[in-house]
């Protein structure tokens, strides 16, 4: 099972570039959604418009988990966008996903919760799940969640 | 029996009783040390499983989490590029 590298959502390029998106000040999420969902079209914009995301159940809430531990750093021409893996721990039943979604979730205008990146959580391409009582995690490279450069 | 035989007699039985009582003695020390020993066992094979992932985190700068599902996602690149 290996994981797509992160791709770009096209309003991330617009909105983190004009500031809307404050990469080293806002509330930023990770969000599951299933192999029925739109996540994977680059056009989509805002995460209300995503569809089919993980039913609020089984130790999945929706919205999904705040990522911790941001951070936004700068090395020569390079600055690195990373944060604390996101875990689900579920309960009751399995949590199963095709999707990760990271999006703003402090940004309301020009459109809420605007979108940055997502992955295809296995290329296979199949989900991936946790059983009843185990974690979910996915887990950011150890080169970050992204990278960008000159 | 003689007073004398009778005495030796007991006495003998009496340490035959203590040396069964203390078999068995040794012989429950013996499975509850081996408990034990099984029990410490496993916490040290937990430990030495934290110790590991605790190692790999120090390395990576990570957490790592033991036991169900992880998916680690490669990095994502973002270039600019002048014209």
């Amino acid at each position: 099972m290996a994981a797509n590298a992160w791709d770009f959502y096209n309003e991330f390029t617009e909105y983190s570039m004009d500031g809307t998106i404050d990469l080293d000040a806002d509330t930023f999420k990770c969000a599951l959604f299933l192999s029925t969902s739109n996540a994977a079209t680059l056009s989509t914009s805002g995460k209300a418009a995503l569809t089919n995301e993980h039913a609020n159940a089984n130790g999945y809430t929706t919205g999904g988990v705040t990522l911790t531990s941001i951070t936004w750093n700068r090395s020569g021409g390079t600055t690195t966008f990373d944060s604390a893996d996101a875990v689900w721990t579920a309960a009751g039943g399995s949590i199963t996903a095709r999707f990760a979604v990271i999006y703003d979730d402090t940004v309301t205008t020009p459109v809420a919760d605007p979108l940055c990146c997502y992955s295809l959580l296995d290329n296979t391409p199949a989900d991936v799940t946790a059983t009843d009582g185990n974690n979910l995690t996915v887990q950011m490279s150890a080169s970050g969640i992204f990278t960008v450069s000159t | 029996m003689s007073t004398e035989n009778f005495v030796k007699q007991r006495a003998i039985r009496r340490v035959e009783a203590i040396k069964y009582s203390a078999g068995r003695i040794k012989r429950k020390m013996t499975t509850a040390a081996g408990e034990k020993l099984k029990a410490l066992q496993v916490r040290l094979d937990e430990y030495d499983v934290s110790l590991r992932a605790l190692e790999l985190e120090i390395r990576t700068g990570k957490p790592m989490r033991i036991g169900g599902t992880v998916i680690t996602v490669p990095s994502g690149e973002v270039s600019l590029e002048g014209n």
